[in-house]
């Protein structure tokens, strides 16, 4: 895979010919985009953390891979860790950082020892006085959204924080902070080295009711009859984008890109596709992820706090078979105040896979 | 410096003087209304002056900030050696980084993976998110409970196995997944999972 | 300070860059409801009932979070946000108890004022049927987490206002409860009594403990019923029958308390006087014999647990040790008031109206024993003059009784912060200079900043003051004098925000407006009187000269100083 090439720190070096302006203006140029989900343009975010006022800056890299069905994150740590610190060192750069930290999530636990041998090699054969502190996580999905880190890190309770500010402007300890997700760190020395590389060359984690899970690299644009093939799944029904994406109705010419996805009101977020065959009821499904959300909401916000649990509750109302139309009515119309007036990441997506599932599988839920 | 600057409320003009000062790590514009005619140059100078005199004798006091050690990772080593987060273990976390006990406790109980209360030497948590949910981990979940004669939640009458269903552990490639404390287990089967809760 | 023009609800209104947006909605006549939002702490954005639809913006913004900017387009009342904000309150409701008519806080709660306004006539959410707990431990707390509705007000008051750090939130989700540590109660916790959450908590999660019924069974005793009022009460019970917050009320106060039933309506004021007596005599001798300074100021029990707790080795010789106003004259009551009315002290109920639910701890210290019987706080006060029926705004006024009821200006302005150093230096400067001085007017230590400082020059010395209120504040300050670093000679701490004027036991909203309405109620008061010297008051002239001799004398020492001791809390 083009992700597991080993760079050695020869981006490193072409990085202090150029200089931290340069550097930042050539990964604009070849487009590299954020792969948490978000896909904002990498070298301008950087940028703005440049320019902020104050002189002391952070940088974070967000291995708090939670996304159900997600684990692109923990292959790139396990195989070619080298080209994630290399990243990290390339950033603390460019944005004039000191001091970097990896938020490795708790459940990655045995990766910790392995990342503190990588971290001291490369530091030293970089010969770089930057220093990187891995802080692991504890279980918590909402500590995958940016400002839950900063909040984790502090050692308060991982309650995101509404947005603007970014962490740009203030971050961590209220300084300028860059927040950055694995793969996106992987892929800024590639960048930076490789001519041919391409934003849209992207980890797609596979996995559900398929024969061959894992991770393919593939191009953004690929077809779901491709990737269904090539993963082996067993006669798929929909696909689901992590547990946030919400689904779409598997059909062989389905391009999967960002705003092919968007345009069916899904999401292609991380880039995580877990394959669902015709055997399963979508109701089911639902069930289950309504669950995960339910669990998972820091509480922090009204609608998040106490609608997750009431989704959760209507949906087991349809499922005893006493559900009417008007349970009907006022499930959409709760997930749709959810996702209009949550306060963060989590709660505005937390209902697509409710609105997306009533929309194509009304059937599955009579 | 303080500089004058004319103001336009509602149509009307007003004299003010600013200035910016740092405090901490954030910077505050301070404004003192000055009148609604122009002064004169020594008048100026002599109310920039009082103004700077006023903005200096107030107390600085100086804002401590917080300490920035995290904690996760020594909890987790509490965690580890004890089974749970004992409350003098708190206490005495507490007095060595200097912060409140309130404010550790609020923090650990917000994580999955810290425990307050005792519960059982091993913690055994069966991951249920999509993926494994659908490669079968509902019947990994009934054969745990029927090896260890527990529910979800509960501890088992030795003390040794806690039972607990957990959020996606990352290992969707190789469902279903299971943790045992702080290892990950994958492609768990009925006969491992005998093997493993012995 | 740039103005900017934007459009609410289609009306081009003026705004400052940068401000929020309730803010601004405030300033053109529209009360965007809110739970969580509260001007004097951090914003969180998390009741998500403030939201408002900007035009450009697909979701719905919180209007506490989001700055205006020129040429914004914002609804606050369209069918898509009212619909929004309905249902996040019908959220609220499945997880509330819903028998208003028998809740504590009913008529005063912001979760009834809001279901009604939005006009909620269901409840679509099954009910979560929620069992917490209770504590009814605190002496001045009462604290029912059925009611909490997680707004964060008093975990953000307790912890980064007056960094007691008593109270925090537990657990995660729709689990999370606000909680002191591990499961202890209030009592042992580290709570100053302060009440400050109280105010805090817009629904009936955090109320006073309720000494009601004990006033009533009293007043329907055959005790010798007498009543105390502290001096910031008659800026404050107004607010309560409809009258505009900053209009005094004192003779409609004492009018109201002997109708129901006390036989005497004394005033705690003269209480005032007399502690500004002793504690200028205090502070005069510690200057002149190179006592422990800076000397800090004691009428505030709050403070003195947060003292006893934080800082007891360090600090407790600091502490003045002449009582509080309404100690001082408890004292007085069952000693030599008793013994003039020939009545054996036992016989005697004393009641005192108080803006603090940390008095209710204070009149239990043990030091304070058999004094003070009962403690209503204002807000209790007007629930009780209301469950008695009393015509309140249509009262006459009348005076306080003698010999306890006469007080200086001096003795009002106490209520609000900085007061009790002014009085104490009106009456000190006479002392040290042994001069009338005429400038009795210390204008740099008034006003809401929370750390104040001024410079005095009386005889030649140089004294310095500081005035702190909240004890986040105080807490800085008092760092300074561990560490041996203190400039001050002098200084004044109040725990509460604006000084009892803002009391736990005030009506809420205790807002910046209001708060500076009262403080210039009470000044208003001070300037009217003749005599605006605490040592100058008739009153407490005789009591010296018939009872007590003179200030700091062995009489004076025994009845109206006391000690402290350290407070430990898990």
């Amino acid at each position: 895979m083009k992700i597991l090439e080993e760079v050695n720190l020869e981006a490193w070096k072409k990085v202090k010919e150029l200089g931290a302006d340069k550097t930042m203006e050539l990964l604009k140029k070849k487009g590299l985009t954020g792969r948490g989900g978000a896909c904002f343009l990498t070298g301008l975010k950087w940028e703005f953390a440049k320019k902020a006022r104050g002189n002391e800056k952070f940088v974070i890299c967000n291995a708090d891979e939670g996304e159900p069905g997600t684990f692109k994150d923990k292959l790139i740590l396990d195989n070619n860790p080298e080209n994630v610190i290399e990243g990290i060192i390339i950033a603390a750069y460019c944005v004039g950082a000191k001091k970097a930290y990896i938020y490795l999530r708790g459940e990655y636990h045995y990766l910790h020892n392995k990342l503190e041998n990588v971290i001291k090699k490369v530091l030293e054969n970089a010969k770089s006085d930057l220093k990187i502190e891995i802080v692991e996580g504890a279980g918590a999905y909402i500590c995958g959204d940016e400002t839950a880190i900063i909040a984790s890190i502090e050692n308060r309770r991982g309650y995101p924080h509404f947005k603007p500010p970014y962490p740009p402007q203030e971050g961590l300890f209220n300084k300028p902070t860059v927040i950055n997700n694995v793969e996106t760190l992987a892929n800024v020395p590639l960048a930076i080295v490789n001519d041919e590389w391409s934003d849209e060359v992207r980890l797609f984690s596979v996995s559900g009711d398929v024969a061959k899970a894992g991770v393919y690299e593939l191009k953004v644009g690929t077809k779901l009859g491709e990737i269904a093939n090539v993963a082996g799944a067993k006669d798929p029904k929909a696909v689901y984008f992590g547990a946030a994406g919400g689904c779409v109705k598997y059909s062989d010419n389905f391009v999967v890109s960002a705003d092919k996805v968007c345009k069916e009101e899904a999401m292609l977020g991380a880039c995580s596709l877990i394959f669902v065959s015709k055997k399963r009821s979508m109701l089911d499904m639902a069930m289950n992820i309504a669950q995960f959300f339910k669990h998972e909401s820091c509480g922090k916000c009204t609608p998040c706090r106490e609608g997750n649990v009431h989704v959760l509750r209507l949906l087991e109302k349809i499922k005893r078979g006493e559900g009417n139309e008007d349970d009907f009515g006022l499930l959409e119309k709760l997930c749709i105040t959810i996702r209009d007036t949550a306060l963060c990441g989590l709660g505005q997506s937390c209902t697509n896979h409710v609105l997306t599932a009533l929309k194509f599988f009304k059937g599955d839920f009579k | 410096m303080p500089y004058l600057k004319k103001v336009k409320i509602k149509g009307k003009g007003y004299f003010y003087l600013f200035h910016t000062v740092r405090e901490g790590s954030k910077f505050k514009k301070l404004s003192k209304y000055i009148g609604k005619e122009e002064p004169s140059k020594e008048e100026l100078e002599k109310l920039k002056e009082n103004f700077l005199k006023e903005i200096k004798g107030k107390v600085s006091v100086k804002v401590e900030e917080k300490p920035r050690k995290n904690i996760l990772g020594e909890l987790k080593e509490i965690q580890r050696k004890h089974g749970y987060l004992p409350e003098d273990e708190i206490r005495k976390l507490s007095e060595e980084v200097k912060l409140p006990v309130i404010e550790i406790y609020s923090a650990a109980t917000f994580y999955s993976m810290f425990n307050v209360e005792k519960k059982g030497k091993t913690i055994v948590r069966i991951c249920n998110s999509p993926s494994c949910y659908l490669n079968g981990s509902l019947n990994i979940l009934e054969e745990a409970k029927s090896i260890l004669g527990i529910e979800v939640g509960e501890t088992t009458k030795n003390g040794k196995f806690s039972l607990e269903l957990s959020s996606c552990i990352g290992c969707c490639d190789k469902a279903p997944a299971i943790m045992i404390d702080d290892e990950l287990i994958v492609d768990v089967t009925k006969e491992k999972l005998k093997q493993l809760l012995k | 300070m740039k103005i900017i023009k934007l459009k609410i609800n289609r009306k081009e209104v003026e705004a400052k860059d940068g401000e929020f947006i309730i803010d601004a909605a405030k300033r053109n006549g529209i009360d965007i409801p809110h739970f969580c939002y509260n001007e004097r702490l951090e914003r969180i954005g998390a009741c998500r009932i403030c939201v408002v639809e900007v035009k450009g913006m697909d979701k719905l913004q919180a209007s506490c979070c989001t700055q205006v900017r020129g040429g914004m387009e914002i609804s606050t009342h369209s069918p898509r946000v009212l619909e929004a904000r309905r249902m996040n309150m019908q959220l609220l409701l499945a997880n509330h108890d819903l028998y208003c008519t028998i809740c504590k806080e009913n008529l005063m709660c912001k979760l009834q004022r809001y279901a009604s306004e939005l006009m909620i006539e269901d409840t679509p959410f099954e009910s979560l049927h929620r069992e917490d707990e209770v504590d009814n431990s605190s002496v001045s707390i009462r604290r029912d987490n059925n009611k909490c509705i997680l707004c964060e007000q008093c975990v953000r008051v307790c912890n980064n206002v007056q960094t007691v750090y008593a109270i925090g939130m537990v657990n995660r989700g729709v689990k999370t409860r606000i909680t002191p540590n591990f499961g202890h109660n209030m009592k042992e916790s580290s709570c100053i009594n302060c009440g400050q959450c109280v105010v805090a908590c817009p629904t009936g999660a955090l109320t006073e403990k309720s000494d009601i019924q004990g006033v009533i069974n009293a007043l329907n005793s055959d005790k010798y019923l007498i009543v105390q009022t502290a001096p910031s009460i008659r800026a404050t019970l107004g607010e309560l029958f409809d009258i505009p917050a900053g209009t005094p009320v004192t003779g409609k106060m004492v009018t109201a308390l002997r109708q129901i039933g006390f036989d005497k309506v004394f005033d705690t004021n003269i209480g005032a006087d007399i502690c500004i007596v002793e504690e200028a005599n205090e502070f005069v001798g510690r200057v002149k014999n190179n006592g422990v300074l800076p000397m800090i100021t004691t009428c505030c029990p709050a403070w003195i647990k947060f003292g006893e707790q934080f800082y007891y080795e360090e600090l407790n010789k600091n502490m003045s040790t002449c009582r509080s106003p309404q100690a001082i004259v408890a004292s007085l009551i069952k000693t030599y008031y008793a013994k003039n009315i020939k009545k054996d002290p036992k016989d005697i109920v004393l009641v005192d109206i108080m803006p603090c639910t940390a008095k209710k701890y204070e009149v239990l210290r043990p030091e304070f024993k058999g004094e003070t019987d009962f403690v209503l706080t204002t807000v209790e006060l007007g629930k009780l003059l209301k469950q008695l029926n009393v015509d309140f705004v249509h009262l006459p006024d009348s005076e306080f009784d003698n010999p306890l009821g006469m007080s200086t200006g001096a003795a009002d302005i106490f209520g609000h912060t900085g007061g009790v150093m002014e009085a104490a230096l009106r009456t000190a400067a006479d002392m040290l200079s042994g001069e009338d001085l005429k400038a009795i007017d210390y204008t740099k230590i008034r006003g809401m900043d929370e750390i104040k400082e001024t410079e005095v020059e009386i005889a030649g010395k140089k004294i310095k003051i500081c005035v702190v209120h909240t004890t986040g504040a105080a807490r800085k300050l008092l760092e300074q004098i561990k560490k041996g670093k203190s400039p001050y000679h002098f200084i004044e701490i109040m725990a509460c925000y604006g000084g009892c004027i803002g009391g736990g036991g005030q009506p809420p909203p205790n807002s910046k407006g209001v708060l500076k309405k009262r403080t210039q109620a009470l000044i208003n008061v001070d300037e009217a009187k003749k005599i605006r010297k605490s040592h100058k008051n008739p009153a407490v002239i005789k009591l010296y000269k018939e009872y007590l001799g003179k200030p700091g004398s062995e009489r004076a020492h025994k009845l109206l100083h006391t000690k402290y001791s350290k407070k430990t809390y898990v």
